[in-house]
């Protein structure tokens, strides 16, 4: 439900509320004012009784007129007589203005005519025949009249005091009615009152209702809405809005609530990333200080060694300056050696060139035995044949003898003879040519050994050519080699000079390492708080939680 | 009774001296078209052309090989018209005496191959010179008896 339909209905139920109440009060009001005392009724029973206690004893000015009157009759003092003559006329007066009084305020009806007119005119007429009859007969003395005028008094009197007593009647009567009258009016008006209390009784519950819905489902948004802004101050970001209505005023600040978490959970998940990236990138500052803080203090042991380094080449070259002495000398000696070394280079040469012409000749005798050895060859297989024809004949001729019987007996025996002989010769030829095969393999062998050992000896040559060239070189370098020596010493020298300012030089860049490590160590310290920082903020940070 | 002592395809055999006319040096025969595998061809011997039989073929070997060794062995049979033709072997060993003789195993279709002769260390299976002719060839040879002879 809407605040303003709310609004409306509570506006609705109080108006209907002040309205009922209004006409609750105007009617107790006009209850009470009809039966209050002074009211309108009491007024009435009050007139009524008035009229009753005014009249009830027999009309007190009749009556005192009447016994005035018997009174005056019978007074002989005339100074007596007259205090009461005015005193008649002073209650003739008084009855009048009452009478006045009487028309005035009674209702018109029968009490009215009853007391104004017949009870009037019976007084009037007593008052009348008093003062036109009997008080000029009393002045004059005149007994006579003065008994017929009170006589007619009398019955005025009469008739005056029966018309009383019908008003005293009528009036009882009405006073009767309107009590009855009033009784009716306040029961009638008691009831409307309870009727209107029950329908404002209903009213108020309903309101009272309607107020109470309306306020526990505000409660229950406002406690929802404190919930979530207790679990966002308890660092839970993670809790979902739930959808409500927005048009309420409950319904917006659940919605400004879902709009604030939301963005305190962005804003919180974008610290964590960036409290994760400020860690990370102060860890590689820190790695890199600390790299930094390895390098710069390898570079201070660097440059130190440099230093000690530096000291050394100094020394290094005070050796080395003996040393190029000796090494002069040396070179002086060497070269005489190469000049040694080059004669007998060229003796070697000659050598090998008798030794190329004696392998030539040694090939030549070689191929001369190999010709031979082809010869022997052509002569074996002669052999062979011969010895194979002579198995055949042998063959054949035992084979004859043997057919020819006692007669072929010594022939067999011959032809066998025969046959071994040949046999003989071919195992023999065989052998033969198994030695003629051997010696042309190491003949080959020879002159293949011999033509390698040729070309060995061209390349001996060859290279006793150049290393004879590698001694002259040698032999030149080495004379070239004492002015360059001049030269390195005088190079050394300033070298000497050199390495000193170097020596100088590595003292400055070490104190300026020293400097470039503390103010690293200072670096350091400030990573490390940065660290701190970050590592609290990221703790502070995880105190949020921002769901998945 | 002596016979000859020969080696082919790797084996020793004999033939009876009786049917062996002489040992010839190998010579390279004129081959004989549609001839049967085993007859490599003739070769001109005492005025006539004799063919000649390769017994490494005949044994389903391969032909003996063309060696000094070679021989050719002349061989005469005393068919009803006395016919010669020469046995291609790849060594003439020696002249040997036929004596102790054993069966062997004897092959029914091969009836040239005969018994086994022990001889000292050695064995060497006798050959039926008369059954060693292909049987195609011995036909012709009886056609034209009068012609061989």
């Amino acid at each position: 439900m809407r605040d303003s339909q709310l609004s409306r209905q509570l506006t609705f139920f109080v108006a209907g509320f002040i309205a009922l109440f209004a006409l609750f009060v105007g009617l107790s009001g006009y209850t009470l004012q009809q039966v209050r005392v002074m009211g309108p009724i009491y007024e009435e029973i009050d007139q009524g009784n008035a009229l009753i206690a005014d009249v009830l004893p027999p009309p007190q000015y009749i009556i005192e007129s009447y016994l005035l009157a018997l009174q005056l009759k019978d007074e002989p003092d005339p100074a007596r007589r007259e205090t009461l003559i005015a005193r008649g006329t002073a209650l003739r007066v008084e009855y009048d203005t009452r009478l006045e009084f009487w028309k005035r305020s009674l209702p018109a009806g029968a009490l009215n005519d009853v007391m104004t007119t017949t009870s009037a005119k019976s007084a009037i007429d007593f008052f009348e025949v008093r003062d036109r009859e009997f008080l000029p007969a009393l002045q004059a003395g005149d007994a006579p009249r003065l008994a017929s005028a009170l006589a007619r008094m009398q019955q005025f009197y009469e008739s005056h005091r029966v018309a009383i007593n019908e008003v005293v009647r009528l009036s009882r009567l009405q006073n009767a009615a309107r009590e009855a009258s009033a009784i009716t009016v306040v029961s009638g008006l008691t009831r409307y009152l309870v009727v209107l209390a029950i329908l404002i009784l209903i009213s108020v519950v309903v309101m009272a209702w309607v107020a109470d819905r309306a306020v526990t489902r505000m409660t229950g948004r406002i406690r929802m809405a404190s919930d979530i802004a207790n679990r966002v101050a308890a660092g839970d970001l993670s809790t979902e809005m739930p959808r409500v209505d927005a048009r309420d005023i409950t319904g917006s600040l659940l919605g400004a609530i879902s709009t604030m978490s939301g963005n305190l959970r962005a804003l919180v998940s974008r610290v964590k990333q960036a409290s994760i990236e400020l860690m990370s990138t102060a860890t590689e500052f820190a790695a890199t200080s600390r790299q930094q803080e390895h390098t710069v203090q390898g570079f201070g042991s660097s440059t130190n060694q440099i230093a000690a380094a530096v000291k050394q080449i100094n020394a290094t070259h005070q050796e080395l300056l003996t040393t190029m002495e000796g090494v002069n000398v040396v070179a002086g000696q060497t070269a005489d050696l190469a000049i040694g070394g080059q004669t007998g280079l060229s003796q070697l040469d000659q050598s090998m060139e008798r030794l190329a012409s004696a392998g030539h000749t040694v090939a030549a005798r070689l191929a001369a035995i190999r010709d031979e050895a082809a010869q022997i060859t052509g002569v074996v297989t002669t052999i062979s044949k011969v010895a194979d024809q002579t198995n055949l004949l042998s063959i054949n001729a035992a084979i004859e003898a043997e057919k020819a019987g006692e007669q072929g007996l010594g022939f067999l025996v011959l032809a066998r003879e025969i046959r071994r002989l040949a046999d003989q010769t071919a195992v023999a030829t065989l052998d033969i040519e198994q030695m003629v095969k051997q010696m042309q393999g190491a003949v080959s062998a020879g002159v293949m050994e011999i033509d390698r050992f040729a070309d060995e000896v061209k390349v001996g040559v060859v290279g006793v050519g150049r290393i004879n060239g590698q001694f002259t070189q040698i032999i030149s370098q080495v004379r070239s080699l004492s002015d360059r020596f001049d030269a390195v010493n005088d190079g050394m020298r300033s070298q000497n000079v050199g390495t000193r300012q170097i020596g100088e030089a590595m003292g400055q860049l070490i104190d300026g390492a020293r400097q470039t490590s503390t103010s690293l160590r200072e670096f350091n310290a400030a990573t490390e708080s940065l660290r701190d920082a970050v590592s609290t903020l990221k703790q502070e940070i995880t105190h949020f939680n921002v769901g998945k | 009774m002596q016979a000859l002592a020969f080696r082919a395809a790797d084996m020793r055999f004999a033939l009876a001296l009786a049917n062996v006319v002489q040992v010839l040096p190998d010579t390279r025969p004129r081959p004989v078209p549609l001839a049967p595998a085993s007859v490599t061809g003739l070769i001109r011997y005492a005025g006539a052309l004799i063919p000649v039989v390769d017994l490494g073929l005949l044994l389903g070997h391969q032909a003996a090989a063309m060696q000094r060794s070679t021989r050719l062995i002349v061989l005469k049979i005393p068919l009803p018209t006395p016919l010669l033709f020469a046995v291609r072997a790849e060594e003439v060993l020696d002249l040997i005496q036929i004596g102790q003789k054993t069966c062997g195993l004897g092959m029914a279709e091969s009836r040239w191959l005969g018994e086994h002769i022990l001889d000292d260390a050695h064995t060497a299976q006798l050959i039926n010179a008369e059954a060693l002719l292909p049987v195609e060839l011995r036909a012709l040879y009886l056609e034209h008896g009068d012609h061989a002879a």
